[in-house]
Formats: structure tokens, sequence, C-alpha cells
């Protein structure tokens, strides 16, 4: 499966990004978007799969300190 | 890199294609490798290419007067410039490289909907595959623009 994901950053410097991904992302997770570091705090499916796509609404928070195992969105 | 059929399978552009079609578009499409801070298309350009970040992240920025704002960054798997394959309009939005590095696959516009008047299916699979791309951004502007600015810093 390939999860189409939309990451918006609450109280972060840019709106967010639109990452496709062989992972799907988890509460807790830290990705990367742009030079900014975040943690995912909820993902939501968007619409119902379709094909090898499934398409997720992402919120994450920005983070200062980049852990050992953060996930590369 | 390699543009293959099993490349373009993981992008949402080209779903539901057969191997057969996939081939030919690999060879359509061009790869181009960008830096940090390059600009890989220009807001008032007149250009109907479309791009398909296969590596990497470019934002997507406003120059609006004086003020520029970061509308949204597109990573890997994202298309754009296909609205302005789709109405001929100049681009609404300046695309620049934010990683170290960013790997796109660009395909020639004109070469592209040549190919789609001689392969209808594959024409409307693909435009199928944009407009869905498309409601999918609409979708998530409809949900953000929903929360107080003050929140989402918007």
């Amino acid at each position: 499966m390939i999860y189409k994901v939309s990451y918006v950053i609450i109280g972060g410097d840019r709106r967010g990004a639109v990452i496709n991904q062989d992972h799907a992302p988890e509460i807790g997770a830290q990705v990367e978007i742009g030079d900014q570091l975040c943690e995912i705090v909820e993902v939501q499916e968007l619409v119902p799969p379709m094909g090898d796509f499934a398409y997720l609404h992402v919120t994450c928070r920005p983070i200062a300190q980049p852990p050992a195992d953060r996930q590369d969105a | 890199m390699e543009i293959t059929p099993a490349v373009l399978r993981t992008l949402d552009l080209f779903m539901g294609l057969s191997e057969e079609q996939l081939a030919v578009l690999a060879k359509i499409g061009r790869v181009s490798v960008f830096h940090r801070g390059d600009v890989v298309l220009r807001a008032g350009e007149q250009s109907i290419n479309v791009y398909v970040v296969l590596k990497g992240q470019v934002e997507v920025v406003s120059e609006l007067a004086e003020n520029t704002t970061s509308l949204v960054i597109l990573g890997a798997g994202q298309t754009f410039g296909e609205m302005s394959l789709l109405d001929a309009g100049p681009r609404s939005a300046t695309i620049r490289c934010i990683s170290a590095e960013a790997t796109l696959l660009t395909f020639d516009g004109g070469e592209l909907l040549r190919f789609w008047e001689q392969e209808s299916r594959v024409g409307y699979r693909m435009i199928f595959n944009i407009a869905r791309d498309l409601a999918f951004k609409l979708r998530i502007r409809n949900l953000t623009t929903s929360v107080p600015n003050e929140v989402m810093k918007l």
C-alpha cells in the first residue's frame, strides 16, 4: 500500500506538506517536513483507499530536537 | 535514476495503467535533478509541462506584490504543473527546491496531450487521476481553512 499523506503543522511557520510514503503514519512518530521536525498527533482517513493508494490526513506539531527514531516522510 | 513501469506504479498519476502503457510513459518522461534553492518554475510563466516529484521536496510559493507565502511542500509522488496543462493559464505559483536535492520527472505538456489523443484510455485514466488529486487537495484546503488562522498560523 502507498500512503498519500497530507501533513498539516499546528503552530508552525509552514502550512504543511503532501507526500507519498510506503509506511502508514503513526501517532507519536516524527516526520521531517521541509526543515521542520514534527511529531504526529492525529491521523485520519480522508477518503477511502483506491487501488494501491490510501489517502490520509495527518496533524502534527513542531518539535525542537531531532530524536533518533524519526520517520523521514 | 532509471524510470521504469515499476517506478511509475508508485505514483498515483499513473494509477490504473497497464505495464505497456507505463512503459511508453517512462520513455516520454525526462528526469531532472534540482538543488536547494533552485527554482523549478516561476509564477506567471507560460508553460504546460507537468512534473512529478520522485525524490526530495519542493515548496509551492505564492509571490503576490512583495508578499511571499509558503503554500505547501510537495514530497515524493506529488504532481504539479497540471493546472496549466488543463487550462493553459500562466503558472499560478513558484516552485522551489527546498531539499538538498530533488529528482523530478518532467513531461512535455504538448507531447503528453498528443499521446492522450492517440491513446484515449490513457488520457481518460490520467485526467481522472489528476482530477482525483485536485479533489484531494481541495478536501485538505477545506479542512485546514476551517481551523482558525491563529491556531494553524496559515
